[in-house]
Parts: C-alpha cells; structure tokens; sequence
C-alpha cells in the first residue's frame, strides 16, 4: 500500500506543477492602444462555444486578448466542440438554460437552431449599421423564414481542384485535360508502393464532395419547398460518372477516403485531389508548391459545383438583454475589417466586411485570391434542417453504386426513398 | 556428472517456473503469449509511427515504424503549446478520487451483500447490474439537466458523483464475490478475541481481498480515465476539461491534427500503465490463509 | 464474543434470523452510500427517459412536447429494420463476449504460474484497456484501409489476398468486431487473473494426488470457483458491448451503411442526426428491457447471486 501511495501521490504533486506551469492566463496584449471612452460598467462574461479550425483558435485568442485589454470589464470564454457536439451541446445546455451567450459554427446550424427556438435574429440585438457593413451575400447564406440568423465571419468552406505544381504545369480546364494530366503524372510501383505517384484523389465516398458532379450535370438535392429531388438524370449522371473516375479511367484509389488523399498530397505523391478550403494552408506548410483552380468542365455539364457556405455567430434566445451591450461592443471589434481580415486569413477564407476586401493583407495573399476565383463556381448549400436527411440518404446509395455495382438508376431511385423518409422524420410527421 | 547436470537443470527450472510444466509447455507459453504481445502492441507502434511524422500525415505507403524524417517536434507542441498537462491533471485529480470513493463505497457494500442476509439482498445486486444497461446517449440529456440544478456543472463533483456511479456496481459484484471466497471462520476467531464487526472489516478482512481491492481501484480509476461522453457535456470551460474531451477538442470536422493527436494520446497511457505496473503486486498471490488451515 | 456477532456466522439459519433483528440495519448502512449515489445518478435519468419515451419531442417540438401515451412502441415494432438490426446486435454482441472470455480467461491460465517475465508480459498485455478508446478506434480503422492498411498488407505477405474491409459493409462489420475484441480482452483477462489468484493451490494439490488431469481440474475447481466473480463480468461485459456505439462510429465511418449499424447506433442516429428525442427514447427503453431480461435470466441460470460452497 505504501509504495502505491507514494507513486500515486508523486503523479499527483507533479501534476499541480505541471497544472500550474501551463495555467498562466493568456497575457493581455500590451498594444499601445488606448481604452476607448467607457463609462465604468459591471463585469460582463461573454461565452463562445465555437467550432473554428485550430488556426481561427488562435487568432481568436489574439484577437480576445486585445479586446478584453481594451475593455477590462467584459470577459470572452470560448469553448472549442466539433461540429456534431456543438449541435448536441448547445441543445442540451439550451433545454437546461445554461447555454452560452454566442455560438460559432456552419450556417447549417442555422435551419437546427431556429426550428428548435435556440437562437434569435441577429436583427433583435444588433443595429443595422453594423449590419450593413457585410457582404450580403454572406448575410443571405443564414436568411430564413423571414430572418437573418448569422452575423457571417468568413465565406467560403468551399471545396477545389487543389494541383502540386511540381507535378501539373497548368490547372485543367476540362475533364480532359485533367485526365490527361492525371495519367502523365500517374506511375505506379507495384513493388515499392512508397516510390507510387497517383494522378487524381479525392474522398469519394462522402456527399459533400458528390454534390460537385451533382449540381454539374444540372441536379439540385431539394425544392423551393425543401422536399428532396434526387430522383433523376443529373443524379444517374453523376452516380456513374464518379463511378467511371476509377472503372473507366483508371484513377484514383479504391476507398479513398479524406485522409488519403490528404496524406498523400501532403507527401508530394499526389497530383491533384479535391479538398476544402480549410485545407489549404496546412498544404502551403508541408511545403507543396500549391495551386488551386475550379473543378474542371465536366462532359456533358459544368464546372464542378461544390457548395459554400458560411460560419459565422448566432445569439442565442437565453442571452440574458442586460449583456447585450457588451455583445455589440464585442460584434464591433471582432468584425472590424482588420480583425475579419486576420480570421479570414486563417481560414483561408474570404472575409464578410466588405471594407476588409480592400485590405492589403488580403489583396496581396495569393490563397485569398484563389478563394475569390473558385467561389463563382460554387452554389450555396441549403442550411434547412432536412439538410441531413438527404446527406444521410445519399452516403448509403453512393457507397452501393461504388463498391457494390449497383445500378445507377436504381441506387438513385432508393436515395429519393430514403430522403423523403428522412425528411418526413425530421419534420415529426 | 551428468547426474549433477540434470540435477541443476531441474532445480533451476523447479525455481523458475511451476513444478508440472514440461520445456514444452513453457516454450508453447511463451510463444503463444508473445504473439498476444504483438497483437496488442502493433496497433501503439503506429500511433508512434503517426507522431513521430511531421505535418500531420496519417498514411503513408511503407509499413515503416520510424519514418526517414521523423520529428519529436509533435511531443514538443503536446506537452508545450496545447493544454495536455492541464487536462492530464485534471484528469488525473479526477480518476483518482473515482477510484477511491468507489473502493469505499464498493467494499462497504460488497462485504454487506456478502456476510448478511437481508430483505433485498438479492434485488439489489440485480439492481446495481441493472442500472448499468441503459444506453449511454439517452442518459445525458437527463443527467445534465440534474446536474444543472445541483450547480455542479463545470465542477469536478458533477463529473464525481456520474463517474462513481458508473464504477460502483461492478465493483460491488467484484469485491463480493471476493469476500465470499474468505472464510468465515477468519471472522469468528476475530470475534472469539473480542474483535467489533467493524473492526475486523476493515483490519482482517480488507487486507485479505487486496488483488480485488486493486483491481476495483483500477477500474473506478479507468471509468473515469478514459469517460468522453459525459466529461463533454458537463466541462465547458477550457480550465477543467478532462484528457478525453481535450483530446477529441483537437480534432476538427475534416482536418485533425494528426502528429499532436497521437503524441498526446500516447502520453495519455503513461499514467496508467504506471497505475498498473504498481497495483501488480496485489494481483500477485493468492489468499495467504496461513493461520486458517485445517 | 457477543451473542449478535455468534448469530451472525451460526451455522443454524434458524438462529442466524432469529437474532439478525438485533443488527438489522447493519448491512443497509454498509450499502447505503453506494444506493444513493445510483439513485441519484441512474434512477432519474432513467426516469427521465422513460417519460421521454411518452413524449413525441423532436426538432418542432423541441421546448414543450406533447405526451403520446405508446406511440413511440407501437412505431418502433412496425419499423422493418428493427428485427433486423437486433438480430445483429445480437451477433455483435455474442461473438464478442466470447472471445473477450476465451482469450482473457485463457491467457490469464497462462499467466497464473511462476514465469519468468510475467509481469512485464502483463503489462504489455494490457495495453488496449489503457490507450483512449478514440484512438484505438481510429488506428484500427487505418490499419484495415483496403490499401495502405497495416492487416491486408500482412495478409497479403502470408499468401492470401486483400479483404475489402472498409468497402464492403459486412466486412466493415467484422472489422468492427475485431477492433472491439482487440479492446476488451484485457479486461476479462484482469478479472480472470483476480480470480485464479483467489483460488486456494491446495485444491490443485489435492485433485493431483486424486489423479486429476489438467482439464478435469480446470472443470471442476477453477470453473466453479471463478463463476462469482465470471459470470457478473460477463453481464456487465455483455451489456458494454450491446451499447458499444464508439468503436463501430467510427470503424465504419458514420452511419453510412444499415449492415453496420446495432440498435445503440440507431438510437444515436435518431436522437442527433433526426433530432427524433422522444422516439430514441422510446428505443433505448426497449434496448434497456432487453438486456434487463438478458440479465435476470443469466444470473438466475448461473446462480451467479449464490455464494460459493
């Protein structure tokens, strides 16, 4: 017993050494910048649960620590969760009232959120004057039943044709062309995979990337009335197209999936892949002399659609009205053009404030630019609740027509089925 | 002087190993449980493999332990730039106090269930099973409502009280089964000298069950170690999270960051394979019933 | 000694009752800090959940949901899938329980003699217990990748050819199962060890002189005698298992495909991908009745609850 006793507490005593070495609260910044005129105000804590990229974290805290030295009494929490437990989270804590005053996440947040009564239009506590200071576009993505839900940070998370310059002298135009460039670069040892290059990769299995060759044969996932309209050519089109990728052109890898093509880009031994833009700077760091481009002009349709969508902050209802001051003190400060710009650069994303646009920083940052160009080949994602009926009705379907050779037609009849079921479930009917 | 030979070839092996096992059986012995030992060894050496790779890859095409340009620089940023030592901290002061209020309340319990009989006694073990047998996603919606109206959410006593009850029917189950392998007849000379019930308990009998009394710690100590889905309701503010919700708050929808993920990981075992290799010795030897036999 | 303490221990049942009404509330104080702790923390979610089941609660109805007495169960016994999926369930559940029993009680005979290196074996042995299930979940997961992964590779440099375990949704299935056994043996393994050790030698001794073989001895002493401390495991073991939603989550990548999916997985999917609360809780009640009835009957099978003589 003694010795364990002892073992235990030696872990113990050096953990509080350890606790105490890494607890030192982040230091103000010691800018040079005044504090504005504020009369003297109570203590107000602004909670964020949020669900930014390690990059955007840090920025964030930055960004706090500026703003809470410029404004002593207020004080800005965040709390980092994934996307799935930032949902699940923030409706828990919201049914016990105990949720936090800001959340950050997707737009797609938006049609979960306002259904279940969790948030408020961001025109109940925010003026229009700053509200205007946004891209409309950007404001649009979070418009629903007749609200504006989001204050926007960033715009894009849209997926692109990313190529390895060492490896493809010039971004395909067309399907074509990319195959032809794919195969040049394409060379394959069977006895020393590490010595393998691949040609084209990208996550085929999941519908976030489908919807791509989707929307570029002409489909669109719902109606005006958010009912599911799989059902149809574009989808068989697409359904055997994605298929044909390796059967027919001998590209890619069987089951790849993110990490992949991920890893594999990142190792120099990809050619080209297909990947979001919160990607974008982890390849510039790995040193792959990046490029990125639209997807190229399918036969038969368009470019490659992929969809963009925002992220941005909603206010929750159980925002307590005396704190709302605060709240707008803190909306002026973290979206002024300077500080949108540096969140927008590490996201890669495009900046809200349109004033930030004209910003040198963003001006000069060549994946700022790419982001602007591929955008015009992008459409919005819906970001109504029965959203998720049809992601989940399509991953199945997808799945069967790759690995298990179903019928195309087939397989898009049954994903119909499945998201009309889906929708109907979510609605509570 | 063969014969000496022999002699010293048995008695070195009678000193080593068990009387009845043939060369043979120890060979096919070992054998057998070092193929286990790469089983479950393998797995870790790619999570070593992983943080040992720079920028975050997770594949690569050789099946090579230590890549050509490894790195410690994931070690570095897990213990210097992320909160690791905190949540290990945190998690540590947490797993610890499980352990021990569930070995009190466990053994408390386990020895009543054992040594009387009572009204109930056989509906509450099937009672402490049972309360295990609901699925866990339907019990935080609840569980965080209550701990909400205790105030404890964001405090360790809210994840105490889940993390016990989570380890205590088991240990109940364990420690009585336990104690019902100890005599009586060890608590009746006790009392013959005069002994209190509550005394022999705990001087007589709680000695004789240490291998289940360790192994009961260990366990409350791994309910709570390795518990994600409560930890990550209840602890929302970044200085009290535990290690399994900041580990999983590294990772991001599409991109983790893989290298740090993994070096941390790894270093989240240390604790508790030290917590093992020191409770070893009470798992060793059996009932030493010396004093009782006959 | 006193009077009490005798009659606690006679060996006359008759006189032990008799006299217990002295020190009756003896065993309820020994057990009472653990009760409360499970009430508090059990018995109100669990009610909680069961007045969930009643209720139509989703996305619409999040604040205020209405009461629909046994709708829930009516729809949940017409649904196809649910036969299906419990069928599965079961057979996740019965292959892995075994093998985590086998292995873990075989290399815990294994290790309950002198050797030489037994503890550091030991330890090795009981990695998968300590890596965060997380982890253990995805690195499996890219050791069974078609291509890259570390498990058709070897197989691959045995002789035989590539499985496609992350394509095909049984194999995803059975690589699933694998993963979870690789975790759970160490457990049963730890247990079985606790209990082998507790196991008197001179029982051993005394069936060697009788003439008993190695597996007579196994059936007779070692079986009977670890059932006490086996046979909850194995309930407990079970009932992990049946709920195990991590380790198939991920192995499969989400909830893709129906093959790979078990009723605690379905439950999930209905309560934060549909947001169908009240229907999911109507679930999780059958899956909680379920196991409830599984339970009872193997400890009353075993006689698990009766001491050992």
């Amino acid at each position: 017993m003694k010795k364990l006793s002892l073992v235990l507490v030696v872990l113990l005593v050096l953990s509080f050494f350890a606790g105490c070495t890494s607890e030192e609260p982040a230091a103000p910044a010691t800018g040079g910048e005044t504090p504005a005129e504020e009369p003297a105000a109570e203590p107000v804590d602004i909670a964020l649960w949020e669900q930014m990229d390690p990059a955007a974290q840090d920025v964030f805290d930055q960004v706090a620590a500026d703003f809470m030295a410029m404004y002593p009494n207020i004080t800005v929490t965040r709390t980092h969760y994934e996307t799935e437990e930032l949902r699940t989270n923030f409706q828990t804590a919201s049914l016990a009232g105990q949720g936090p005053e800001l959340v950050y996440g997707p737009s797609d947040n938006v049609g979960l959120f306002n259904v279940s009564g969790l948030i408020q239009p961001v025109t109940a506590v925010l003026e229009e004057s700053f509200l205007s200071t946004l891209d409309e576009n950007a404001r649009k993505d979070g418009y629903t039943s007749g609200e504006y839900w989001t204050v926007p940070d960033i715009n894009g998370n849209q997926i692109a044709l990313l190529y390895n310059k060492a490896l493809v002298d010039q971004a395909p135009e067309t399907w074509q062309d990319l195959v032809a460039a794919a195969s040049a670069a394409r060379s394959i040892d069977e006895n020393n995979p590490d010595n393998s290059t691949y040609g084209f990769l990208f996550n085929e299995k999941e519908p976030f990337w489908f919807v791509g060759f989707y929307n570029a044969f002409g489909g669109s996932v719902m109606d005006a009335d958010n009912n599911p309209t799989l059902d149809n050519d574009a989808m068989v089109q697409a359904l055997q197209f994605v298929k044909d990728v390796r059967a027919k052109e001998g590209l890619g890898i069987e089951g790849m999936d993110y990490d992949i093509p991920d890893s594999l880009f990142k190792q120099g031994k990809a050619a080209m892949i297909l990947n979001g833009a919160w990607s974008w700077t982890a390849y510039q760091e790995a040193g792959i002399d990046l490029g990125i481009a639209p997807g190229p002009v399918l036969p038969g349709g368009d470019n490659m659609t992929f969809y963009n969508s925002t992220k941005g902050y909603m206010i929750s209802t159980d925002m307590d009205p005396a704190k709302a001051d605060a709240i707008r003190t803190f909306f002026d400060f973290f979206l002024s053009p300077e500080n949108n710009a540096k969140f927008a650069l590490a996201n890669s994303q495009a900046p809200t404030v349109k004033a930030a646009w004209d910003l040198p920083e963003i001006m000069n940052d060549e994946l700022q630019q790419a982001s602007v160009a591929t955008i015009q080949h992008t459409t919005p994602m819906p970001i109504v609740a029965e959203m998720r009926a049809v992601w989940d009705a399509m991953r199945p379907e997808l799945e069967a027509v790759l690995y298990q050779d179903k019928d195309p037609a087939e397989a898009a009849a049954e994903m119909q089925t499945r998201a009309v079921e889906g929708v109907a479930t979510i609605r509570g009917e | 002087m063969e014969n000496n030979q022999l002699q010293f070839r048995d008695s070195f092996k009678n000193r080593h190993f068990e009387r009845n096992d043939s060369w043979l059986k120890i060979i096919v012995i070992y054998l057998i449980l070092l193929v286990m030992c790469v089983v479950t060894v393998y797995p870790m050496l790619n999570v070593l493999s992983v943080a040992l790779r720079p920028a975050d890859n997770l594949f690569q095409l050789n099946l090579q332990i230590v890549p050509d340009n490894y790195t410690w620089d994931n070690f570095r940023r897990a213990i210097f730039e992320i909160d690791l030592l905190l949540w290990i901290r945190n998690s540590l002061i947490i797993s610890i106090l499980t352990a021990t209020i569930a070995v009190c309340f466990s053994a408390s319990a386990g020895y009543a269930f054992s040594r009387y009989r009572f009204t109930g006694r056989k509906t509450g073990m099937m009672m402490f099973l049972v309360t295990q047998m609901f699925p866990g996603p339907m019990l935080l919606l609840p569980m965080y409502i209550l701990l909400v109206k205790l105030g404890l959410v964001n405090q360790f006593l809210g994840l105490l009280v889940p993390y016990t009850a989570t380890a205590v029917p088991f240990s109940v189950w364990m420690l009585k089964g336990y104690f019902d392998t100890i005599p009586k007849s060890l608590e009746e000379s006790a009392y013959i000298d005069g002994a209190s019930p509550f005394r022999t308990f705990y001087q007589i009998i709680l000695p004789l069950a240490k291998p289940a009394l360790a192994i009961t710690f260990l366990f409350g100590f791994m309910s709570a170690w390795s518990e994600y889905i409560v930890a990550k309701v209840i602890l929302t503010k970044p200085e009290v999270l535990t290690l399994p919700v900041g580990l999983v708050s590294m990772q991001g929808q599409f991109n983790t960051q893989w290298g740090v993920y993994s070096a941390a990981a790894l270093i989240t075992s240390i604790p508790v394979v030290i917590l093992f290799i020191s409770l070893s010795r009470y798992l060793v030897g059996g009932l030493t019933l010396g004093g009782v036999k006959g | 000694m006193s009077e009490n303490q005798q009659a606690v221990f006679s060996p006359n049942p008759k006189k032990r009752q008799k006299n217990l009404a002295v020190s009756r509330w003896t065993p309820y104080w020994y057990i009472l800090p653990a009760f409360v702790v499970m009430a508090i923390m059990v018995f109100y979610p669990l009610g909680y959940g069961f007045y969930l089941s009643l209720t139509d609660m989703s996305l619409a109805t999040f604040k205020n949901p209405n009461f629909i007495g046994f709708g829930n169960y009516l729809k949940l016994l017409q649904e196809a899938t649910f036969i299906r999926t419990l069928l599965r369930t079961i057979v996740w559940t019965a292959v892995n329980v075994f093998f985590h029993v086998s292995i873990g009680l075989f290399l815990a005979v294994l290790l309950n003699r002198k050797l030489p290196g037994k503890g550091l074996l030991r330890v090795l042995l009981i990695i998968p217990w300590a890596v965060p299930q997380y982890i253990v979940a995805l690195t499996w997961r890219g050791m069974l990748n078609n291509q890259f992964g570390a498990i058709n590779i070897f197989l691959q440099k045995i002789g035989f050819s590539a499985l496609p375990w992350l394509t095909d949704p049984t194999w995803t299935f059975i690589g699933a199962i694998l993963t979870n056994i690789w975790l759970g043996f160490p457990f049963m393994m730890m247990i079985s060890l606790g209990g082998l050790q507790s196991i008197d030698k001179e029982f051993y001794e005394a069936a060697e002189i009788d003439g008993a073989s190695s597996l007579q001895q196994f059936r007779n002493i070692t079986m009977p005698l670890l059932k006490p401390v086996l046979a909850p495991a194995i309930v407990l073991g079970t009932v992990w298992t049946f709920n195990m939603l991590n380790v198939i989550l991920i192995i499969a990548g989400g909830f893709g495909n129906e093959k790979t999916q078990i009723l605690v997985t379905e439950v999930y999917r209905l309560a934060f991908n549909f947001y169908r609360y009240g229907y999911a809780a109507a679930y999780s009640v059958v899956i909680f009745l379920i196991l409830l009835v599984f339970g009872m009957t193997f400890m009353r099978r075993t006689q698990g609850i009766e001491e050992v003589r």
